[in-house]
């Protein structure tokens, strides 16, 4: 009989999504806001229940499928959390779009089921199970405004560009365990290490490893594989698209050091190369077509590919130091995205455009929000005393101590090339004159949302050491 | 009580924040509430001033960041100079707030005025008490911006915006130099800490010490007006009269020479950026007494006299004048507050003239006013017993000790800011009123403006009694640096300096008193290219412009550069972006199709290079 107080979190979400399908056909069950709580409750309800989980145990658990760690722990912390924020923002829009809330909130509690397996795996069945739980509902997600045509049409785009990613990656996995003859990372890392089919300097090897990153390179949304996610991002509802920059891209980014710095260890020099690439590329990429965007969800969108370049560089140096500035960044990027697409929600959540121009005035329409947004924007920038610039030095402080100082002239110029963009946006609210008047309005629990966002960023801005200890004791695993 | 140090720059700054948040539900009582928590900081100062007497310290830093093994902490430290630097900013800034009650009553930004001035007291007393460089020069930026943000007070007026956008650029341009002293330093030094910094910058070697020090000296020579980055203060004067005699007379533009106090052992370890110091302290002291003397803006007069005073400070410091120099730093803040706040009320009371040529005998009609102006005036011309006095000869000095050079320059500067004082008084308060239509209008300020006017005359009297011989330079012990020698006394030099400020206000006296224009108009002509020289600002202002223009050119070439090589080549890697993407959609039906192309293509990429390298 398995001990199950390692996963108690995940059960909860699962029973809390049927709970939702079961709320759904009950009556008077189809109104947004008990929808919206009973998710709420749930995901809080994780939340309280990952202190017992993290120590039911450590190392593997359930039969190898499961690895009960800090890491594990930190990005359940994170995905939990920032799903829990991700509802209570955008409750408002759920309900003022009319979508159907509790189908709604049941998909998005068993995405975050799925995408916490990933965090967690400790074989490649369970990370596997993991990712099309997480992709299967976010399909879903993406097209939950019935009768839009660009939500339709983003969902259908996500869903059959997301097949042949899933196609890739379970080839490069299926070689994989032909090669290793198991499906536990540790036992695939020992067989790699041990010399099987020629070990690290093997050709199959190599050739798996291509497929596995182009697999879970869609996932996080790095170039080449990102053509996808600009347009998901525009036509999802809003919150959707939060969700999906933060909790389906953090668990991919999660799922690549599980499968590829720590199951493909031994191929260290492959990977190493390949994800510096990956990562320059993404990151450029992300930014320069950045540049020219217009719909304030689509200039997002470039710019989370371009921040996914920025921690895949750090997963690239492969160091503590490394995973201790990924760690950070992730959650320096979760606030300053959390909060700049909750601004843009308050926007679209009362029917107002999303484009650039719809930005202009705010500043004088409503004067927080704007500043919120300068904020948020120049934290993703990377300006001092934001979560943003820590983050940013961290990165810079772990290549270069790795050597690969040219991986930090990438961050740099294209931080240089992000300013463009942020500042653009930031001109709008502040220079541009505003074509109403009228006030932009959060409700309480978007300013809730937005409030804690703020000073997440302003946090581990100004007092980082607390947060840095927490990403390098999480950061604490056996890396090759 | 010192250990609770840190607290004092946070009481205005929560005023700021009030401000900020609650300014339209506070209306008319938002002053109040910056001048009561400033009050009780300046409370809690003196309390800690008392006990810093008594012989406490404190220090306190928490780690602030630890990135690999090296340690970034933050925190402050009250020592004696910071105990007396903290009393001296938070009484002023008193003043000056409850001064400003009535000088800005019934202007359109009461509120914003109020809010900024309590940001920048807060950052002040945050770089009186940063025990780092990190913290420090944050501050020390809050507090620029805040500068700029007061002196643009009234940015309607074009002139006003421009002149706070000259001295944001022209600080700004000493801070670059600053920054990158703080690199150089914390490359020999392994630490921000200025304990660590002053404890190791013996062991540095001359050369980088000298480095170190000219690029910080920079920064100071930026904020505290020195030559050459000296041209945006008299413009800095377009603010509000209470901005000018907080920030640009009492504090912010002396926090450039409590920079090179504050790191005064990595000027030592380099014996040239003290003569460095010294020089370019010495040539603002005498070059803008000069300027002083032509000018016939009140404020502006004031404005080269602060510069002076400054390179007075500057001066004293590249002489070992350690003690002395803070010493009429402290000493000169009381009494150029109170000259600029008299000259706020002369201004207000004149319905907004500030040309001294169109005053005159004003002292029968701002007998409060006249009274205080007088203290101040003769306190900064060096008249015994009146504070200045005392602060002014320790600094000379010091300087009679260590360059003669130096020494003759100050007391030629002592005898031009008597003469540009008299001449100041007089022009403005005696003789016959020049402008009937002006005097007849003119009124005493309301209490609230000249109650602080009574209260910064006692200091302007008495400060420099604690400096003085008779009371055994006690401030000087009190803030001197371990091991500090003290200048033996000399009757030459204390003669010299006592008789040429004399000389001075009688000169000015026999100029401006017997009120006949003929003698000033034949004086201008017999003198005139040092006339035109004066008035002309020793052409500072031309230099500027040409190097702001050679600046344009060379800005020129680097936008072209930027034009046609990065712009061209970020334009072509955006242009290729593009058109793959226009050739992948139009190779492909529909979109979807093309990505998944584009996948598939870079996969086959990712195995032949892995396939090629590892055939």
């Amino acid at each position: 009989m398995y001990d199950f107080t390692g996963i108690l979190p995940e059960l909860a979400l699962a029973a809390g999504s049927l709970l939702l399908l079961l709320l759904a056909v009950a009556p008077g069950g189809r109104r947004a806001g008990a929808a919206a709580a009973t998710a709420a409750l749930t995901l809080a309800a994780a939340l309280a229940l990952l202190p017992a989980a993290a120590h039911a145990g450590h190392g593997a658990v359930l039969g190898g499928m499961v690895v009960l760690d800090g890491f594990g722990t930190f990005f359940r912390a994170v995905l939990i959390g920032a799903a829990l924020v991700v509802v209570l923002t955008g409750a408002r829009y759920v309900a003022a779009r009319g979508l159907a809330a509790p189908e709604f909130y049941a998909l998005l509690l068993m995405a975050v089921a799925g995408a916490d397996f990933m965090a967690v795996a400790g074989d490649v069945i369970s990370f596997y199970v993991g990712l099309e739980t997480l992709s299967l509902a976010s399909y879903g997600l993406a097209g939950f405004l019935a009768g839009e045509r660009f939500s339709m049409e983003a969902a259908l785009k996500y869903f059959l560009n997301g097949a042949v990613a899933s196609a890739l990656l379970l080839f490069g996995l299926s070689l994989v365990f032909g090669l290793a003859g198991t499906t536990s990372l540790a036992g695939i890392a020992a067989a790699l290490a041990g010399g099987a089919w020629g070990g690290a300097a093997g050709t199959v090897p190599a050739v798996a490893l291509v497929f596995v990153l182009a697999g879970l390179g869609f996932k996080v949304a790095a170039a080449p594989f990102h053509l996808w996610a600009p347009d998901v991002y525009e036509g999802a509802p809003t919150p959707v698209t939060a969700f999906l920059s933060l909790v389906s891209k953090g668990a991919a980014l999660a799922a690549i050091v599980r499968v590829v710095a720590v199951g493909l260890g031994p191929l260290h020099a492959d990977w190493q190369l390949a994800l510096a690439v990956l990562s320059a590329l993404t990151m450029t990429v992300g930014n320069v077509s950045a540049l020219w965007q217009k719909n304030v969800k689509r200039l997002l969108a470039y710019s989370s590919v371009a921040h996914a370049g920025y921690v895949l560089a750090g997963i690239a140096v492969g160091t503590a130091l490394g995973l201790q500035a990924v760690l950070f960044y992730i959650l320096a990027y979760l606030f300053m995205n959390l909060g700049a697409f909750g601004v843009v929600m308050a926007l679209s959540g009362q029917g107002e455009g999303e484009t650039l121009e719809d930005l202009a005035g705010l500043a004088r329409r409503s004067p927080w929000l704007a500043a919120l947004l300068a904020l948020f924007a120049l934290s993703l920038l990377g300006l001092p005393w934001t979560a943003g610039f820590m983050g940013k030095l961290l990165l810079f402080q772990a290549t270069v101590s790795s050597h690969m100082t040219w991986l930090a002239l990438f961050i740099a110029v294209n931080t240089g090339i992000s300013a463009y963009y942020y500042f653009l946006l930031i001109r709008q609210m502040y220079l541009r004159p505003a074509k109403s008047a009228a006030p932009v309005r959060a409700d309480a629990w978007l300013a809730a949302g937005l409030a804690v966002a703020a000073a997440g960023v302003l946090l581990l801005g100004i007092f980082p050491q607390s947060f840095l200890e927490w990403s390098q004791l999480a950061a604490f695993m056996p890396l090759p | 009580m010192v250990e609770h140090a840190w607290l004092i720059p946070l009481l205005p700054l929560l005023a700021y924040a009030a401000q900020v948040f609650f300014g339209r539900a506070l209306g008319a009582y938002t002053a109040w509430v910056g001048v009561v928590l400033l009050a009780a900081g300046a409370a809690l100062s003196l309390g800690v001033l008392a006990q810093v007497l008594g012989g406490a310290a404190a220090a306190a830093s928490f780690p602030w960041l630890k990135i690999g093994d090296l340690t970034f902490a933050m925190g402050f430290r009250v020592g004696p100079l910071e105990a007396a630097m903290l009393a001296m900013v938070t009484v002023v800034s008193l003043m000056v707030e409850i001064y400003s009650i009535g000088y800005l009553h019934g202007d359109a930004k009461y509120n914003r005025f109020f809010a900024n001035v309590n940001l920048f007291v807060a950052s002040m007393l945050g770089v009186v008490l940063a025990d780092n460089f990190l913290l420090f020069f944050a501050c020390w930026e809050i507090m620029g911006l805040c500068s700029y943000l007061l002196i643009g007070h009234w940015y309607e007026d074009l002139d006003n915006a421009r002149a706070a956008t000259k001295s944001f650029l022209v600080t700004r341009l000493g801070d670059i130099g600053l920054l990158i002293g703080i690199f150089v330093t914390f490359w020999h030094a392994h630490s921000l800490n200025f304990a660590d910094i002053n404890q190791s910058a013996a062991s540095w070697g001359a050369g980088a010490a000298t480095l170190a020090a000219l690029l910080i000296f920079t920064g100071a020579v930026g904020k505290s007006a020195q030559v050459p980055l000296h041209v945006w203060l008299p413009d800095a004067m377009a603010g509000p009269t209470p901005v000018s005699a907080l920030i640009h007379a009492a504090t912010m533009v002396a926090a450039g020479v409590f920079l090179v106090a504050r790191t005064y052992p990595v000027f030592e370890a380099s014996g040239t950026a003290l003569q460095v110091v010294a020089w370019v302290g010495g040539l603002t002291a005498l070059l803008a007494a000069t300027m002083a003397t032509v000018q016939v803006d009140i404020k502006k007069m004031l404005a080269y006299s602060t510069m002076s005073q400054l390179g007075y400070m500057m001066l004293g410091l590249g002489v070992f004048g350690y003690a002395a120099a803070l010493f009429h730093l402290l000493s000169h803040a009381f009494f150029k507050a109170l000259l600029f706040l008299g000259s706020g009320s002369v201004i207000h009371a004149a319905g907004g003239e500030q040309n001294m040529h169109r005053m005159g005998g004003l002292r029968r009609k701002l007998p409060w006013t006249t009274v205080t102006f007088v203290i101040g005036g003769l306190a900064l011309a060096g008249i015994p017993p009146l504070s200045g006095y005392f602060s002014k000869d320790e600094v000379l000095l010091a300087a009679f000790r260590a360059n003669p050079a130096l020494f003759w320059i100050g007391v030629a500067t002592a005898g031009l800011t008597a003469y540009y004082v008299m001449r100041g008084i007089w022009l403005t308060f005696f003789g016959e009123p020049r402008d009937a239509h002006l005097y007849a209008h003119a009124h005493e300020s309301p209490a609230v403006m000249v109650g602080p006017l009574l209260v910064l005359a006692v200091p302007a009297v008495f400060f420099g009694w604690l400096g003085s011989p008779q009371l055994g330079h006690a401030l000087q012990h009190f803030i001197a640096l371990p091991g500090e020698a003290e200048p033996a006394a000399d009757r030459f030099a204390a003669a010299a300096t006592i008789a040429m400020a004399f000389a001075g206000l009688a000169l000015g006296l026999a100029i401006y008193a017997g009120g006949r224009p003929a003698l000033r108009r034949d004086l201008i002509r017999a003198l005139r290219p040092l006339y035109v020289l004066f008035k002309q600002k020793w052409y500072f202002d031309h230099l500027a412009l040409g190097l702001t223009g050679l600046g344009l050119g060379l800005a020129q070439v680097v936008g072209a550069l930027d034009r046609y090589v990065v712009d061209g080549v970020v334009n072509g890697l955006a242009w290729l972006t593009g058109a793959v993407g226009q050739l992948v959609r139009r190779a492909a039906v529909g979109d979807a199709q093309a990505y998944m192309l584009t996948m598939a293509g870079a996969v086959l990429v990712g195995l032949a290079v892995y396939l090629g390298m590892g055939g």
